[in-house]
């Protein structure tokens, strides 16, 4: 019992120091047919099913990152009866700060919503300032490959904002 | 037209709402310490717990053989049967569960969930194929030994049993089909 109680409260504040990072990631893979509360709940299980077996062999937060896209990326949707697949970033709980305008962080997040999943992750690390090391580790690519892929996504971000 | 680079010096200032999932994680946690909360690839997983009962198969073929005659060729391969799914069940149950996802890196991630749907539909293919054999086979001899009486029996049940087997693995397909529905092919 006394051992149980001490994995809850580490886990927990593991949990409280590093939500942002896991809502984040589902904001970015949420979408009508995947809830943001079903990604985060399924992530947050992931993680506590995983927990016993982290050794601190990788940081915390690349362990983070990691059950957070692959959990999103390999989510199975719930029988939910939906129209065409409309590719509009949900309304989710982001507070801007003074200097950043929510606007143009709900027009990114309806380009990168559009990407493949894949492509989803990379862009989401390289915009958390990860490393292309760390983008590498976590996504199992070869920095080499990071490079290129990054280079490719922000050319079709650009060239879909050029569409509109 | 957006600027990126601006966009992400920007990004780490952006703050998701926290308070509510602050409680949020209280309860998670709760619930994942008193109560037993599944993920969707562990649910898939459990699905295929039905496999343990083709090892009951050999038993059943020995009761057919007994009670009402079935020849030995039929009873055989009605247990190798019976057997085979259920390696195969316990195999792909196992299979489902055996990656961490918090521990292995995206593309391995995508590797294994790409392989539980195809490991599953060539399942499927091959199963039916199978059942249709075999149950053809057993109709026959079935008819043959004990008439008309028995094999309406025999009908039923396979009828009832294969409306249970198909729903459940129309609800087997589509959870293992959604972990995909999203992913395509790696770009080089």
């Amino acid at each position: 019992m006394q051992s149980n109680n001490n994995k809850e409260q580490r886990f927990l504040e593991i949990l409280d120091t590093y939500k942002s990072v896991i809502a984040k990631v589902c904001c970015i893979y949420a979408s009508p047919v995947a809830d943001f509360d079903d990604l985060y709940q399924e992530t947050v299980i992931n993680l506590w099913n995983g927990f016993d077996n982290f050794r601190g062999d990788a940081k915390i937060s690349t362990w983070i990152y990691r059950a957070a896209i692959n959990t999103c990326i390999t989510w199975v949707r719930k029988n939910k009866k939906h129209g065409n697949k409309v590719d509009l970033a949900p309304e989710l709980p982001i507070q801007a700060s003074e200097s950043t305008k929510l606007s143009d962080y709900k027009y990114l997040q309806s380009l990168i919503a559009r990407l493949q999943p894949l492509e989803k992750a990379i862009v989401t690390l390289w915009l958390d300032e990860k490393s292309y090391d760390e983008i590498a580790a976590i996504t199992g690519l070869s920095h080499a490959n990071v490079a290129v892929k990054l280079h490719r996504i922000k050319d079709k971000l650009s060239k879909m904002t050029d569409q509109q | 037209m957006i600027d990126l680079d601006q966009i992400k010096n920007e990004w780490s200032a952006l703050k998701i709402e926290n308070s509510t999932l602050h409680q949020k994680n209280i309860e998670l946690t709760h619930r994942l310490v008193t109560e037993r909360v599944c993920t969707n690839q562990q649910r898939l997983a459990k699905n295929y717990r039905m496999g343990y009962a083709g090892f009951g198969f050999p038993l059943l073929a020995y009761l057919m053989y007994m009670v009402i005659g079935t020849p030995v060729w039929l009873c055989v391969v009605y247990s190798l049967f019976g057997i085979v799914i259920g390696c195969y069940d316990v195999w792909y149950m196992r299979f489902v569960k055996q990656t961490d996802y918090t521990s292995v890196p995206t593309v391995e991630a995508i590797n294994h969930a790409s392989k539980v749907v195809i490991y599953q539909n060539r399942a499927t293919i091959y199963s039916i194929i199978g059942t249709l054999a075999l149950l053809a086979a057993m109709f026959y001899e079935i008819f043959i030994i004990s008439g008309e009486e028995v094999l309406l029996g025999g009908i039923v049940g396979a009828i009832v049993g294969g409306i249970f087997g198909t729903i459940k693995c129309i609800q087997n397909h589509r959870l293992a089909r959604r972990m995909l529905d999203e992913i395509k092919t790696l770009d080089n």
